[in-house]
């Protein structure tokens, strides 16, 4: 009794996680509407429909947010409308260019629309720049994307 | 309380001059640092920046705890099994559902956030001999409802929530997040003013104030509701809210176990030789080398140092991973009850 009662705090929020993690794993096998995790530290991301209905009530709430045009960009480059989702992207960065997911997508979105080299270098060069944690990884993606039109040197900084 | 005391009291936490610095300048400090470097510098110095603070501010809690065998024999059964559980908890969360962790954790770290500055209210008032019986429960409530409110209704948290609501596939509609806007407001505002007539009527009834405990709900309400209403950054958001949670936390610890000493309470030889105002130093680099330490274990270097054996696998990964959680828990944990201002050995270090 006297561990029940020196615990009893811990365990409520130990029995709403449990509840918690009960809901997610029902809901999550019903809806099949979040993608796997890639990683051990990554979180599983909505997908597909959801992804663009949430980017839709989003943007009615807040037009020139980044996480809102991010996410309807993300939505539509997946579709294949890069033109649509340029705008939404233009709009994000705007609002926010400290966003890696963002550059990382816009430079990817201006290379597959066969974009000048210098301006996708350019939005390269600032992802690089920003997030030095995973330069390599970027500059190795980005070479073999643009077969090797995009050259990484150590002077850019 | 008499009628002829003065009505207008101060009292303060420290001292006059550790307050103004730390209590009251601080958090505009922040604010103003978070807000420049939000544009200058990459995302990875303002985590790393975020980090510095918040992981030392856990260490000074195992060290108040920890250190000091009075402190830990108050709740010895709760510090030996409570990280053993929250480690636990947090590892399968973690593993079979991470969404839950993530709404257990954020929820759990804004709770704590604004019980801290309500527990830093309550000291102004317990220093001061200021406020009515009844100001602690209107104070509390105040806090709930205008933090809450922030959560609710700020650009920054209603893109936040708005999306975990899309992820638990529980879809809200434009017009249902305005519509939770609106009644946030309202109950805000109507509570507001509730509050500043609680505060007429304690005047009234001849309680005294203490003007910089509203200074310092001010202050800090204000770094809150501007990062979260003019930003979208959340990064900016937690340079300046850390700093200020964080630094203020160590600060109060410091002098907690400072004036434990100083009043002969203190029964720790480590505690006994950081609290000496000669030693702020050594205090400092203990923290810092468990920043350093921490970082190792979380962030998995420590395999570097596993001779190829430890920590080559998946579930290190994730276990190495679940301690940034854990460990915040296990701190929110324990702030929920070592931290009673009513509490006789706590008014000891006050």
């Amino acid at each position: 009794m006297r561990y029940i009662r020196a615990f009893k705090y811990l365990f409520v929020i130990m029995a709403i996680g449990a509840v918690l993690a009960f809901f997610e794993s029902q809901r999550a096998d019903e809806y099949g509407h979040l993608s796997e995790r890639t990683h051990a530290r990554s979180q599983p991301v909505l997908k597909g429909g959801p992804s663009q209905e949430l980017a839709q009530v989003l943007l009615e709430l807040y037009p020139e947010g980044a996480q809102s045009n991010l996410l309807m960009g993300t939505a539509l480059a997946e579709k294949g409308k890069l033109a649509e989702a340029r705008v939404h992207l233009e709009k994000a960065l705007a609002a926010d260019r400290h966003n890696q997911q963002l550059l990382f997508l816009y430079a990817r979105l201006l290379l597959d629309m066969g974009e000048d080299t210098e301006k996708v270098q350019a939005v390269v060069d600032e992802l690089r720049r920003l997030f030095p944690r995973t330069r390599e990884t970027v500059e190795e993606y980005f070479s073999r994307a643009s077969k090797g039109k995009l050259v990484f040197d150590e002077g850019v900084y | 309380m008499s009628q002829s005391s003065p009505l207008i009291r101060s009292g303060y936490i420290v001292d006059r001059r550790q307050d103004y610095v730390w209590f009251l300048g601080l958090p505009i400090a922040a604010l103003a640092f978070a807000l420049v470097s939000g544009q200058y510098l990459p995302g990875a110095a303002l985590a790393a920046i975020a980090l510095w603070v918040t992981i030392p501010h856990h260490f000074v809690t195992w060290l108040r705890i920890y250190g000091s065998p009075g402190e830990f024999a108050r709740f010895k059964e709760r510090f030996i099994w409570g990280p053993v559980l929250l480690i636990g908890f947090t590892y399968l969360l973690l593993h079979y559902a991470p969404l839950s962790l993530v709404l257990i954790v954020t929820l759990w770290d804004h709770q704590h956030s604004l019980m801290q500055q309500y527990g830093f209210s309550r000291v102004y008032d317990f220093k001061a001999k200021t406020g009515a019986p009844s100001t602690a429960k209107f104070d509390l409530y105040f806090s709930w409802i205008f933090f809450v409110n922030m959560l609710v209704v700020s650009p920054l948290f209603s893109t936040l929530w708005v999306r975990m609501l899309h992820e638990w596939h529980l879809p809200i509609s434009a017009a249902g997040v305005q519509l939770v806007h609106q009644i946030s407001w309202v109950i805000t505002i109507v509570y507001g003013l509730v509050w500043l007539g609680h505060i007429a009527w304690t005047l009234r009834q001849g309680y005294a104030l203490n003007p910089l405990k509203y200074a310092f709900l001010g202050v800090s309400y204000f770094l809150w509701y501007f990062t979260s209403f003019t930003t979208e950054y959340l990064l900016v958001y937690a340079v300046a809210h850390r700093i200020m949670h964080g630094v203020q936390y160590i600060v109060m610890v410091y002098y907690y176990n400072r004036h434990k000493v100083e009043r002969g309470a203190g029964d720790s030889t480590i505690i006994n030789y950081l609290a000496k105002p000669g030693n702020i130093k050594a205090f400092l680099l203990m923290c810092a080398a468990y920043a350093l330490v921490f970082h190792a274990l979380s962030e998995g270097h420590v395999r570097d140092f596993g001779f190829g054996i430890v920590g080559f696998n998946t579930n290190f990964d994730l276990f190495s991973y679940s301690l940034l959680s854990s460990f915040a828990l296990i701190h929110y944990y324990y702030d929920a009850f070592i931290w009673k201002v009513r509490k006789k050995d706590v008014q000891e270090g006050l």
